[in-house]
This record gives C-alpha cells, sequence and structure tokens, in this order.
C-alpha cells in the first residue's frame, strides 16, 4: 500500500507538544500512533477512528479496534484487498486527520484459454456444450460479456448460450461450462421454433473471447481467443458402445488399452466414466475426444476383462448412451433402462 | 371462570407444541462455524432457520438465525447502490462484491444477503442481515446452532487433484418439512432436483429426481429445472417450475419423490429468448398470482387462479398458456422475493449498480 498524504490537522493542545498523530497501514491493519489513547469514547472507536473504501462517510469497513502498544489499531473483518482505502482520525475538539492508501500496482496479465473442448473442427448443429479451461483461475460474473459466438459474416449469433447468472465453473474457477440455449437445440419448443438451432449445417463459426475477461487476481487476459469451426449434421444417435472399437493391449505390458468411438464424446465425462472393474491406471483422451486410452498401473495380466461404461455419458449432442438428448416417444425404441453398458475384451 | 381454565390449558398446551416444534426443528444442529465455502441460493425455513446453499462444499447449511421475534410488517426499503454500501463494508471495490441471492426472513422480516467478496475461488462467502432500521450486519457464523447434508458428487476424474465436477445450487424453497433444491450440474446436462427431508438426514447418492420435459408430448428430454416456487393448487402442494429450456410447467410435491421419474405439465411458453430469473405467489383481492422475474421479458405477472384447469400444452403454438401481463415499471430485476403480504423485495441491475427496493405486490 502507498501511502498518500491528504490533509494536515489542526491540533489541539492535547497532541501540540507531541508529533501530530499519523496512520500507517501495517500488516493488514490500519494503526494510529502519536495519540493518547486511555478511554475509549462512549459511542465506541468507532467514533474518531474510521476507515472507508469510499469518497463519501456513508459506509465504513467493518472490523474491530484495538488498543496495542500505545496505538488505536482498526483490524478489518476481513484481509485488505486492492482498493484505495481512506483512514480517517477525527477526536473530539480537531480537525481530522485523513490518509489514503492506494493500492500496489496490479500484476501484469498472464491468464491465458488453454483450450475449448470439443476441440473437433466440425461440431454437430446441436452441440449442446463447450469447456473453456483457462492456464489460471478466473473472475466469476462476468462471462457473458465476454464469450460471443460469431457466424462467417462476424456477425453475433444473439442468444447462442444460455447465461446463467450463476456461471458453471469448476471449484478452481479454470473451466467453465457453456451451455447452448437447450431450448433452441430442443425439438418442438417456442424457442427452436422462432430461432432455430444456434449453429446452422456447413456455415463457419467462431467462438471469440475477448481479452477484457478479468481473471481471478482483477487482471485483464493476456490475449483473446478463437476457435473456429464447422457446423456439421444434428446428430441425435446414441452413442453406443457396440460401436466402439477396442484395441486390447498385450499381456506383461503397460500398452494402454484404447477405444475408439466413431464421433467425439463429451470430454469432460468420457474422462470419468468409463472404467477398467479391478484395474488401477489412468486415463487419457485424444484425438479429438475419439479416443480413450487406459494405462495401467501394473501390466496386463492375460485373460478376459472388461469395460464398464456409465450410460450417462454423453456425446457432445448431450446423447446418452442409451437415450437421446431429445427422445422422440413416436418413434423412438424403448431400451433398456439400465445403468451402464459392458464391453468384453481379452488381453492379448 | 371454567373458560379461563381451558384458555389456559389450551394456552400450555400450545405453548408446550410450539417447544416441541422448536425443538424438533434443530434436532441434529450443533454448535459452532459451519465453515461455508461459497455463499449461493437462501431460503428460510421454519423459526427462523436460514438455509444456505454452498455449491463449492457440495452442501447445504441449515442455520438457526435465533432471529425470530416477529414482525407484522415490513418497512419500506429503498437502498440505491446497494452493491455499492457492501462493498464498502467488507473493504472491497464494488466489482468485487456479487449478491447471489436476497431473501427475507419471514418471521422478523429484516432481510438477508448472500454476498461472496471477491470473485475467484478464493472469494469469501458472507451472509448479512439488513434490519427495519437499515442497518446492515454480518452474521456471525462463530458457535452458530447449525446443521449441515452434504449433496453427492461423482468421483473425480483424476484422483488426487481437486475434483472438478460441481452442482451449482440454482434455487432452495423449504415445503412442509422438506427442503427443495434445484441445481445444475458442469458436467451432465441432467435433471438435478432433490427434495431433503429437515431435520437433515443424509442425502443417498443417486436420489435426486428425474425431471422430464415433454415437448407437446412428443419430444421428452431430462431437463434442469432452474428456478421454481412452491403453490397450492386445490389445497395440494404443487411446484410451479422453469425449465432450463424456458417452459413453465407444475410438478405435484407428492411426485417428488427420490428416484422418482417426473414429468412437469407445461401450463406456459414465454417466447424465445427469455430466462426466468425468480418467482414469488401471492394473493391479492381474493386472487392468485405468480411474479416472475426474466431475463429477457421483464417481471411479468401471471394469473394463476385454478392452474389445475389449464389443460397441458400439447400443440406447438407461440407464447401460450396461463395469462400474463408485463409490469413495465420494473426493470433488470435480477431477484425478486416476498417481503410481507402486501410488498415483494426487489434486486435490480442497472449498469452495475444495484438496487434493493421494496414495491407494492402489482
Amino acid at each position: 500500500m502507498i501511502l498518500r498524504f491528504c490533509a494536515a490537522a489542526v491540533l489541539t493542545a492535547l497532541f501540540a507538544a507531541a508529533q501530530p498523530p499519523s496512520i500507517h497501514l501495517q500488516n493488514g491493519a490500519f494503526r494510529v500512533a502519536g495519540a493518547p489513547f486511555d478511554a475509549e469514547p462512549v459511542e465506541g472507536w468507532v467514533s474518531i477512528f474510521r476507515v472507508y473504501t469510499t469518497a463519501d462517510d456513508s459506509q465504513p469497513v467493518m472490523g474491530s479496534y484495538a488498543v496495542e502498544n500505545g496505538d488505536l489499531v482498526f483490524h478489518p473483518r476481513y484481509p485488505v484487498s486492492r482498493v484505495a482505502y481512506r483512514a480517517v482520525f477525527a477526536p473530539p475538539g480537531i480537525g481530522p486527520i485523513t490518509a489514503v492508501f492506494d493500492p500496489p500496482p496490479g500484476p501484469e496479465p498472464s491468464t491465458r484459454v488453454e483450450q475449448i473442448y470439443p476441440t473437433a473442427d466440425i461440431l454437430p448443429a446441436n452441440t449442446l456444450k463447450l469447456y473453456i479451461c483457462f492456464s489460471a483461475p478466473m473472475s466469476k460474473g462476468e462471462a457473458w460479456s465476454h464469450i460471443r459466438l460469431l457466424d462467417s459474416d462476424g456477425r453475433q449469433v444473439k442468444l447462442a448460450f444460455l447465461e446463467i447468472e450463476q456461471e458453471l465453473w469448476d471449484p478452481d474457477n479454470r473451466r467453465l461450462t457453456v451451455l447452448f440455449d437447450p431450448g433452441r437445440i430442443k425439438r418442438g419448443l417456442v424457442p427452436a421454433l422462432q430461432d432455430g438451432l444456434p449453429i446452422r449445417e456447413g456455415q463457419t463459426y467462431t467462438v471469440m473471447i475477448d481479452n477484457g475477461w478479468h481473471d481471478a487476481r482483477g487482471v485483464t487476459l493476456a490475449e483473446g481467443f478463437h476457435k473456429i469451426f464447422r457446423g456439421g449434421p444434428v446428430d441425435r444417435d446414441l452413442p453406443e458402445p457396440r460401436l466402439w472399437k477396442v484395441q486390447p493391449p498385450h499381456s506383461g505390458t503397460t500398452e494402454p488399452l484404447v477405444v475408439d468411438f466413431p464421433k467425439p464424446m463429451d470430454w469432460a465425462l468420457v474422462q470419468r466414466m468409463i472404467r477398467v472393474p479391478g484395474v488401477n491406471g489412468a486415463v487419457s483422451i485424444s484425438r479429438n475426444e475419439t479416443e480413450w486410452r487406459f494405462t495401467p498401473a501394473a501390466p496386463w495380466k492375460s485373460g478376459a476383462g472388461s469395460i464398464v461404461a456409465d450410460n450417462a455419458l454423453e456425446d457432445v449432442s448431450g446423447n446418452h448412451l442409451n437415450r437421446a438428448f431429445d427422445v422422440d416417444l413416436k418413434t423412438a425404441r424403448t431400451a433398456p433402462a439400465t445403468k451402464e453398458s459392458v464391453i468384453p475384451f481379452t488381453v492379448r | 371462570m371454567l373458560l379461563t381454565t381451558v384458555s389456559r390449558g389450551a394456552a400450555a398446551l400450545c405453548f408446550a407444541a410450539a417447544l416441541a416444534f422448536a425443538a424438533s426443528t434443530t434436532t441434529g444442529f450443533t454448535t459452532g462455524n459451519p465453515q461455508l465455502k461459497s455463499a449461493g441460493p437462501l431460503a428460510f425455513g421454519p423459526d427462523g432457520i436460514l438455509f444456505i446453499g454452498d455449491s463449492v462444499a457440495a452442501n447445504i447449511v441449515a442455520v438457526d438465525t435465533r432471529d425470530a421475534k416477529p414482525a407484522a410488517s415490513a418497512p419500506a426499503i429503498d437502498i440505491r447502490g446497494i452493491n455499492q454500501k457492501v462493498a464498502a463494508l467488507l473493504g472491497v471495490a464494488p466489482t468485487d462484491v456479487i449478491i447471489n441471492d436476497v431473501k427475507v426472513n419471514p418471521i422478523s422480516k429484516n432481510v438477508y444477503l448472500s454476498v461472496s467478496r471477491g470473485r475467484g475461488p478464493d472469494a469469501i462467502p458472507v451472509i448479512l442481515r439488513l434490519d427495519a432500521s437499515g442497518k446492515m450486519t454480518e452474521v456471525s457464523f462463530d458457535h452458530v446452532p447449525h446443521s449441515i447434508v452434504g449433496i453427492p458428487n461423482a468421483p473425480n476424474a483424476v484422483p488426487g487433484g481437486r475434483n472438478p465436477r460441481l452442482d451449482t445450487i440454482t434455487q432452495m424453497a423449504y415445503v412442509d418439512g422438506r427442503l427443495l433444491v434445484a441445481g445444475l450440474s458442469n458436467e451432465e446436462f441432467s435433471s438435478n432436483l432433490r427434495t431433503i427431508p429437515f431435520p437433515f438426514q443424509s442425502v443417498a447418492n443417486g436420489a435426486s429426481i428425474e425431471i422430464y420435459h415433454g415437448s407437446h408430448g412428443r419430444f421428452e428430454t431430462n431437463s434442469p429445472v432452474r428456478t421454481f416456487v412452491p403453490y397450492t393448487i386445490h389445497n395440494k402442494p404443487f411446484i410451479v417450475a422453469a425449465y432450463t429450456c424456458t417452459p413453465l410447467v407444475t410438478i405435484p410435491m407428492s411426485d417428488l419423490k427420490p428416484g422418482a421419474k417426473v414429468k412437469g405439465t407445461t401450463i406456459a411458453e414465454l417466447g424465445a429468448g427469455n430466462r426466468p430469473l425468480d418467482m414469488i405467489a401471492y394473493k391479492k383481492d381474493g386472487h392468485d398470482f405468480i411474479l416472475m422475474a426474466n431475463s429477457a421479458h421483464g417481471v411479468l405477472k401471471l394469473s394463476a387462479d385454478h392452474l389445475e384447469t389449464y389443460k397441458p400444452i400439447l400443440a406447438q403454438t407461440e407464447p401460450a398458456g396461463v395469462p400474463f401481463q408485463h409490469v413495465t415499471d420494473l426493470a433488470n430485476v435480477k431477484h425478486l422475493t416476498s417481503l410481507d403480504s402486501g410488498n415483494a423485495l426487489i434486486l435490480s441491475d442497472n449498469n452495475g449498480t444495484m438496487d434493493l427496493r421494496s414495491i407494492p405486490l402489482p
């Protein structure tokens, strides 16, 4: 904090003989030195010493007072933040002494968008979600001012996303989930009938993120980011496991067990919704989210194994393994309401 | 004399019943600090119990506010720039304050604000109380009687790190011994409505209710409920709910059982490009109404008499169903809550300046 001297005080005889009182910000507390603080005023210490973040005196910062080593100390309830503080010491009978503490210069921008998922260049016209991943924690509450979907002419596609005030971040504020407006994707609803799908097949789009977005430190992004993609056909097909291609590993090795999907799967879900019971290992996702690779912690043993997939696993259009995003009740097959799908494989 | 004796006896019985009820609402409570990690939606239960949705900790905290001195009505409230006042109180810039919710204690009529001090993952959750004099104070969580229930989460995809999956709680309401909680996952697109008995018991994994939305009787989606309001139809408890995909539906409370598959009855489609934000139900001049704040359509007043008589919307139509009118003198309303029998409290955002004010129910 940088101290800015604001106003000199006219002191009474009480302080005339000594150094004039001074206000300091030390270790997160505001301290008045150079005055006697023998007894708390009837109206409390707050009546003679207040700290503000505003130009007017309507609302002081909340906190507690103590006399420490002869100084009057104000401990803010919460840690000092990157804002200018104005501390006013105004004992009765003398003019106020004011000190302003400016915040130190902020850090340089360094946070970036690392990736937007799905990573494919062609996305189904009924794509349901994007995941935007950042290199460092971000600020909450301003996402919808900084994310735009532009068409090939650079015009913004209006109301493409479900702009939820709460914003669907992960706990570290490093990954934001962006839903395309489900009302435009789901067939038959007024938004879908009036505005249609946000993405049209054959058209080129850009997800544009501007660098005005603030990270958790309150510093803007080091640079903007854009992802260009083309609209593909609407996808309402189930991502059925029977269509997955399994590459079994060799026994005695730690080769990855590889599953290739005929179409991209939801990047976040596919990392945790497929498992190999009884085998510890690490999962990685590659090839534009069409490949799941499982590397065991210990060499494979020969014999039969199984891959178990949670049927809640979605493709990028929100189709579950056994249930489409919006089921057409007139034509849909009745799928068994099972929780999991099992895909057998044999270690070679 | 007999009457007096009976009255005294009745009073004693009532008192005993009240004591028993008061005791039952804090069954399982412990005294200490509930250690909030975030403060999202609020809801009031019986006896001044405040429910706080803590999405980051995947918890719901019930706190005994000990703020149960009855007030028949609330004073008029008109605080311009309340976000600036909150920021000044908490010692941050106004841009570093998010007011996540506002609710009124139905007993004391004191106003409670759910606030984030900061916008990053380390933001500090703060609950503020605004009393009848207009004084704003922090609700202390040191040594408060409280009870916590966890919201089950899926296991971490990458063990060891922080689990990126999070259910964001979007709305809560207490109805007849149950807390209803609506949430949105940042991974799966599916309904995430839970009904949690209060006093809290544990929430079993998979106990959420599958809410489906049937579009015109043909296309059916497992749809998250984003906001809702408890509502009574023919003396039976319902919720009037808005899905993420816009339509307004009614769902009987009796259907909301863990593991159930429920399909709401569409009673209104409010048009494209709009998101319902908050709803309250009220009665005026013998008629029932629902007041709804929206992202694009402003504040709508829905005639809610005899909701049971509206047939489900099964045809592809223009905005239809329950009749509504625009309340044109209310703009940019983000939160809407009941203040007392004749007034509502609104939090509006006017280009970054947030105003909190009471309005007569229209």
